[in-house]
């Protein structure tokens, strides 16, 4: 066997070697979505998007986030933000500045203080924006308690989204205006569109009357092959990542059988 | 010879005459025909008012169904695709003598819990005596988003 044959077998053992690794690497975005128990196909539902971002694969922090949902999906219809929140109030009264009929979900979120090394966890608000130009405009309200009281509010948007995807909910991660040495690095982020803890105000009748809004809208038949979700997260140092995930179809609806 | 030329030529005279009258009959029949298809055809500036009411909802569409009443009115059923701000779906009216089906393609105006919306129309297809139908217009209306039951008004030239 000659030296350069003998050159080429080792490669081949090395790279072989080193795909493994490679392949089970962890990624650095982790995308889960989850309906919330006891969804069921042709109904309303909580939907749980969760998003983690590792460190290690992905230290620069994140700038923006598009999330894509499935076309088969009811966010119109699902009867959320039936007002609209103005910036201007949630700045000046926080969450009560808003109509309880703006909240769209809640979440968690965690972040992380750089260079510092202070980690923050943070109870987060979405609300409904103003309509724009076809899009409906959406508010991430940020309230984070321990170590440091920090309110942030980011502007999000819902729009329109190329075919499998029904909508992008895009999210732009502004940095804190007097603390632009910090970076705010997002490491987690938890939100449940449609929550059940939701309650709403109808005062079109002769009664007001508070009432749950159904929350996502789930087809009456699953999507083949499930529901298909992509996010594409934007990083400070210009680097880019992707997630995916499927979301299996719940049960059909069962009914009882009278005898 | 010359008889037979004549009756020949009175004959081919004859059936000259008979083809230019039976084409003249078949000519003057079908300008009749036209001008009875032309009558016939109506074309109207309809004003339609239609209440309706959610039957199912199935992710982004729902189906609705109601009643219209004004120049064509009818039973009413309609199915929407809500995506965003904007509605696609199509509606069709029973009135007597057949049905009409309408494409509608609008936009919420107003994102309250009665929400508004309007957009642009144009007919579709029909059936029975509105098999030929043609038209277009506008409409404007508010839907609950609670309840889904929506007020919608549709103003166009319709022709069938």
């Amino acid at each position: 066997v000659s030296r350069r044959t003998r050159l080429v077998l080792l490669a081949v053992v090395v790279l072989s070697a080193c795909m493994p690794a490679i392949a089970e690497a962890a990624p650095a975005v982790r995308l889960t979505a989850a309906f919330a128990p006891g969804a069921r196909l042709g109904a309303g539902a909580a939907l749980r998007i969760g998003l983690r971002i590792d460190p290690r694969q992905a230290p620069s922090a994140v700038t923006s986030i598009h999330l894509k949902y499935p076309a088969s999906l009811g966010i119109a219809t699902s009867g959320l933000g039936v007002a609209s929140c103005r910036r201007a109030a949630l700045e000046a009264r926080g969450p009560a500045g808003c109509p309880s009929g703006s909240i769209m979900g809640y979440g968690t979120a965690r972040v992380e203080a750089r260079p510092y090394g202070i980690f923050e966890n943070a109870r987060i608000t979405l609300f409904a924006g103003a309509h724009r130009d076809g899009r409906l405009g959406l508010l991430v309200y940020a309230d984070g308690e321990q170590p440091a009281s920090v309110q942030l509010i980011d502007p999000a948007e819902l729009l329109p989204a190329a075919a499998p995807y029904g909508g992008d909910l895009s999210v732009t991660l502004l940095p804190i205006p007097g603390l632009e040495d910090i970076t705010i690095a997002l490491l987690r982020l938890s939100i449940s569109l449609g929550a059940r803890d939701i309650v709403y105000y109808d005062d079109s009748g002769p009664k007001r009357t508070a009432y749950h809004p159904e929350g996502v809208v789930l087809p009456d038949r699953c999507p083949r092959g499930g529901f298909r979700f992509r996010a594409l997260l934007d990083f400070e140092d210009g680097a880019h990542a992707t997630a995916t995930a499927t979301l299996a179809c719940p049960a059909r609806p069962s009914y009882g059988h009278v005898y | 010879m010359t008889g037979h030329r004549t009756m020949r030529g009175w004959g081919a005279t004859l059936a000259m005459a008979a083809t230019l009258g039976l084409a003249m009959f078949l000519w003057l029949g079908a300008a009749d025909a036209r001008a009875a298809t032309a009558h016939a055809a109506r074309t109207i500036n309809a004003v339609e008012r239609a209440q309706l009411h959610l039957v199912s909802k199935s992710g982004s569409a729902l189906l609705e169904k109601g009643t219209a009443s004004g120049s064509l009115p009818g039973n009413v059923t309609a199915q929407f695709t809500v995506t965003l701000v904007r509605v696609t779906g199509l509606v069709t009216i029973y009135p007597r003598g057949g049905s009409i089906t309408i494409r509608v393609v609008g936009s919420a105006r107003s994102a309250g819990i009665n929400a508004t919306f309007g957009g642009t129309m144009s007919v579709a297809g029909g059936t029975g005596r509105y098999a030929h139908a043609r038209g277009r217009g506008t409409f404007s209306g508010t839907v609950n988003r609670r309840s889904w039951a929506a007020t919608v008004t549709a103003r166009g030239r319709v022709s069938y």
